[in-house]
């Protein structure tokens, strides 16, 4: 190895990562906008054409990973369809109930929201789900800010940045996400915020507050910017964080956000 | 000039089909880094000199594609390239030429190099907006950066060939221009 050689090798690399630094953690958010526009304008029809198809081809393949299973479910079907029979008129009776406890639960109801359907047309391949891009983005009414629901009221995240014709979506596991929530049972507060995609933490809940496991999570609506009423997740266990100043759970969340299909953007309350 | 719309061409599929098509294939945060193989495919056989735009080109739409801030995949992909050049000027001369096992050996190095450096830029982003959390949470070298090169590897075993078919195109189309150049000018 040469100097002559060498030498403009090691120049190009420095400059290069001097650069990429410089991007990096100097560089103020939404100057490459632009940039960002114009590639999703263009190639926002490879993306969800690649997209659909791929969720095509998985189900497809599943579908035919199944037939060779198929004897041997249809067994276990007539098995459970005989043990769901008799659970039926227990099931009835657990749906009234259910709804029941949905309005004292206030969860959001459709129509009471100004919702854009969207379909997810990426998402994040590297960091456990922490986002995901949607197909309507500004020119369908989608800002940044805008809470974003699967069809039952349940949260999953945040517009972030919205394009023309898609939109990012930050996941509540995103660790930039923070959403303002009680606990529906005891009314402790919190602040919800997500744990790098791998999953969401409920914070700042004071030590006089009760948490349970297995309490309800639903947006309090502080702020103004997340409607109240959007179920987050489930307490699935709780502590007194380290400086026994505030209590944290751990929220189990009601969708597994990988299998996301289809969402809707709250552009506005009816 | 054709070199560089083929370049082009063939980073752009790969980003999306990388971002939008495997995806739905793998389970979450494992998805086969073809960008990555690509890279290496350069490096191994045009040397950094030569290969160092089509990698900041490939950094550049991994970011976009990503929505990540750009200059991390730039970044991850110039170091990795450069390592990987080191690398192969040694022991391209120590066997005489490089075997395919060898550079899929390169590629699994690359793809943990790779997960390293996005996670601890990613950390020290976190860090540095405040963000306490991010720190505990990145999984600084865990199985999963294990099972990511795997599949790298893998994808890079699909990838080669036609990676090879391109490069033998490009140089044919290109005889009496490029004579001396391969895939990437």
């Amino acid at each position: 190895m040469s100097d002559k050689n060498l030498n403009p090798r090691l120049i190009k690399f420095f400059v290069i990562v001097a650069v990429s630094v410089l991007l990096i953690f100097f560089n103020p958010k939404g100057i490459f906008s632009p940039v960002r526009q114009v590639f999703s304008f263009i190639t926002y029809p490879f993306q969800k054409t690649l997209y659909i198809l791929s969720r095509k081809t998985s189900e497809t393949a599943g579908f035919l990973g199944s037939i060779s299973n198929l004897k041997k479910e249809n067994e276990n079907l007539i098995r459970e369809n005989n043990s769901l029979a008799a659970k039926i008129a227990m099931a009835e009776q657990e749906n009234r109930e259910n709804e029941t406890l949905r309005e004292q639960l206030n969860l959001a109801p459709k129509g009471k929201f100004d919702l854009e359907a969207s379909f997810i047309i990426g998402q994040d391949p590297e960091n456990s789900g922490s986002w995901v891009t949607i197909d309507k983005g500004s020119f369908s009414g989608v800002q940044s800010g805008m809470s974003v629901i699967v069809s039952d009221g349940i949260l999953v995240g945040r517009v972030e940045e919205a394009m023309g014709n898609t939109a990012r979506v930050n996941l509540l596991t995103s660790p930039t996400s923070s959403v303002s929530v009680i606990d529906e049972v005891s009314g402790a507060k919190g602040i919800v915020k997500g744990e790098f995609g791998l999953g969401t933490v409920m914070d700042m809940v004071s030590q006089a507050d009760i948490l349970k496991e297995g309490d309800n999570i639903i947006t309090s609506g502080l702020g103004g910017e997340v409607p109240r009423g959007l179920l987050v997740g489930k307490i699935q266990s709780f502590k007194v964080t380290d400086d026994k100043l505030f209590q944290q759970a751990l929220i189990a969340p009601r969708v597994k956000y990988s299998k996301l299909d289809m969402v809707f953007v709250i552009k506005s309350s009816k | 000039m054709f070199q560089k719309i083929i370049l082009f061409l063939v980073v752009i599929i790969l980003v999306l089909f990388q971002g939008s098509f495997l995806v739905n294939f793998f389970p979450e945060g494992l998805v086969p880094n073809l960008v990555l193989s690509l890279v290496v495919f350069w490096i191994v056989r045009a040397g950094f000199n030569e290969s160092w735009p089509g990698i900041v080109l490939a950094g550049f739409f991994l970011d976009l594609a990503h929505n990540w801030t750009i200059g991390i995949s730039i970044l991850s992909l110039a170091i990795v390239a450069f390592l990987i050049s080191s690398l192969v000027r040694r022991l391209s001369v120590a066997q005489g030429g490089l075997g395919f096992v060898m550079i899929l050996g390169f590629v699994f190095f690359g793809s943990l190099v790779n997960d390293l450096i996005i996670n601890y830029t990613v950390q020290s982003i976190f860090w540095l907006r405040g963000f306490e959390s991010g720190s505990a949470l990145v999984y600084p070298f865990g199985v999963i950066i294990f099972w990511n090169a795997l599949l790298t590897s893998a994808g890079f075993v699909v990838l080669y060939w036609p990676l090879k078919k391109i490069e033998e195109r490009v140089i044919f189309y290109n005889k009496g221009q490029f004579t001396k150049t391969r895939f990437l000018k």
